[in-house]
């Protein structure tokens, strides 16, 4: 009789774990990009880039970021995002593992699809990496890439 | 004939993606026995690594498996599977794993490079015809990739310059170009090699 | 090798080779093969390349084992689901203790997924870097002093 009512509370957890975040279902990565033009010009800088612009002020020199574009992935594990970068370059982006709360990513660009650049990183869940910089109208080409888990 | 044989092919190829995209595993065994070989020689002649070769094409499957619901069968499932061999292909080699491998890998390794065994009854033939595909093998590898990607394309597909061209995003006039340098550089290193 | 002929050049010869002239080329073509010598030889060796290495190919994928890739691929797929099962039958099964376990861990694992604040946020930089691979020999990699902000600055200049 006592079994009988264990079984039935612990069904009845087990029930209600089940509506929890599905930790087993199929994840997914928000990931967002950011190309940004950096160069020495007169102080201006896009809105949407406050949350990273006194951390780049405080390594590069540069005076003016402006924000090319901006693209939003939401991809599975090992599926891969590709944005198209000015000077014939591609960045592809793949989610890969987690590794507590951080997301291992594969980051490659290529220039006239011949590779130029790879990465492999632990990127702290919610939080961002900038790469840069290759040359572009006397200033460089930076490329934020950050990611979110769903 | 020549006009139904095509429509009957296309149907064929249409009927297989979409049992494919059905989940059917008759249809993948089907997939993998229609194009392993094939794709194993074009991922052969970029690689030029036997190992290597069956790994991508094992990539290349299951890559299709996990992706058949993304075909949008705007091109043919060959040409599809021929993207993503060549896109395996050239990041393979570019996994640091690999990379150490890749580069020092010693240009006296003839491993990979003998030629599979005939039934010739003329031994001075088939060590001569062994000789002329051992260096042709290392002439190939020592190509730049730009122009040893083309070759395979052309040698190993039978692809046109259009296709070629398409296949890797560049002009067709680029494709004539960088065959004929290949061509060129294969037939100037081989002659230097016979002196 | 330089070619002599002074009417086509060797990359016409290519183009030949790989039937990418006009019929009218084409045909003006084999008519000038019968008489150079020099075309002549060097169709014959562009031609050859491309048959040898398509031979060498095609004999080395005659030796790979068809069966064991269909075998190994047919493993990969059927894995992640019998495993899939194995535990769902496992977390209802007769052992009291093993239920016992199993909900413990589904609920943890719910309730920590859920507030993840609860484990600490982790110190450390924006990013870990793994492994950097380029072509280029500069590379610099950057944490900020405030956020830990990671940048990875590469040159292209070889």
């Amino acid at each position: 009789m006592r079994l009988t009512r264990l079984n039935y509370i612990l069904t009845a957890v087990a029930f209600i774990s089940f509506f929890l975040p599905p930790v087993w279902a199929e994840a997914q990565v928000l990931t967002d990009i950011k190309v940004i033009h950096a160069t020495t010009g007169p102080e201006q800088f896009d809105s949407r880039l406050k949350p990273i612009l006194h951390e780049l002020k405080s390594v590069f020199k540069y005076t003016s970021y402006k924000l090319l574009k901006e693209q939003r992935f939401d991809l599975h594990f090992n599926e891969e995002g590709w944005v198209s970068l000015p000077g014939n370059r591609i960045l592809l982006v793949l989610p890969s593992e987690t590794d507590g709360n951080r997301i291992g990513y594969h980051i490659t660009i290529q220039k006239n699809n011949h590779f130029i650049f790879q990465t492999q990183v632990l990127l702290k869940n919610n939080s961002s990496i900038t790469i840069g910089g290759p040359e572009l109208d006397s200033g460089a080409l930076l490329i934020n890439i950050s990611g979110a888990l769903q | 004939m020549a006009g139904f044989e095509t429509t009957a092919h296309k149907d064929t190829e249409q009927d297989l993606v979409e049992r494919l995209k059905k989940g059917q595993k008759q249809a993948f065994n089907q997939l993998v026995s229609s194009y392993q070989e094939r794709l194993f020689k074009l991922a052969y002649g970029i690689t030029l690594d036997r190992e290597d070769s069956v790994e991508v094409v094992q990539d290349v499957f299951l890559s299709v498996h996990h992706h058949i619901q993304t075909f949008r069968q705007d091109s043919t499932l060959a040409t599809w599977l021929r993207r993503i061999t060549l896109h395996h292909c050239l990041n393979w080699k570019r996994k640091w794993k690999r990379r150490f491998k890749w580069h020092h890998r010693s240009l006296e390794q003839e491993n990979d490079f003998e030629p599979a065994q005939e039934n010739f009854n003329d031994p001075e033939l088939l060590f001569r015809e062994k000789q002329l595909e051992g260096a042709l093998m290392k002439e190939i590898q020592a190509l730049p990739e730009k122009l040893r990607l083309v070759f395979v394309l052309n040698a190993i597909e039978g692809l046109s310059y259009d296709e070629i061209a398409e296949t890797l995003n560049i002009k067709k006039g680029t494709v004539s170009s960088r065959l004929h340098l290949a061509r060129k550089s294969l037939i100037n290193s081989l002659e230097l090699n016979e002196k | 090798m330089e070619k002599k002929c002074d009417v086509y050049t060797s990359e016409d010869i290519s183009r030949f080779v790989d039937t990418e002239l006009s019929s009218n080329q084409c045909r003006a073509f084999e008519h000038h093969l019968s008489l150079c010598s020099e075309c002549s030889r060097l169709f014959g060796q562009y031609k050859g390349l491309s048959l040898a290495f398509s031979r060498h190919t095609h004999k080395t994928a005659m030796g790979i084992a068809t069966l064991h890739l269909e075998h190994k691929l047919e493993q990969k797929i059927q894995c992640p689901e019998k495993k899939l099962y194995q535990n769902i039958s496992g977390l209802f099964g007769k052992n009291l203790y093993l239920k016992l376990a199993g909900i413990a861990a589904v609920v943890m694992i719910g309730f920590f997924s859920f507030d993840p604040t609860l484990l600490g946020t982790p110190s450390g930089p924006s990013a870990i870097i793994n492994s950097v691979d380029t072509e280029y020999t500069s590379v610099m990699i950057i944490e900020t002093q405030k956020e830990k902000h990671t940048i990875i600055w590469f040159s292209e200049e070889t």
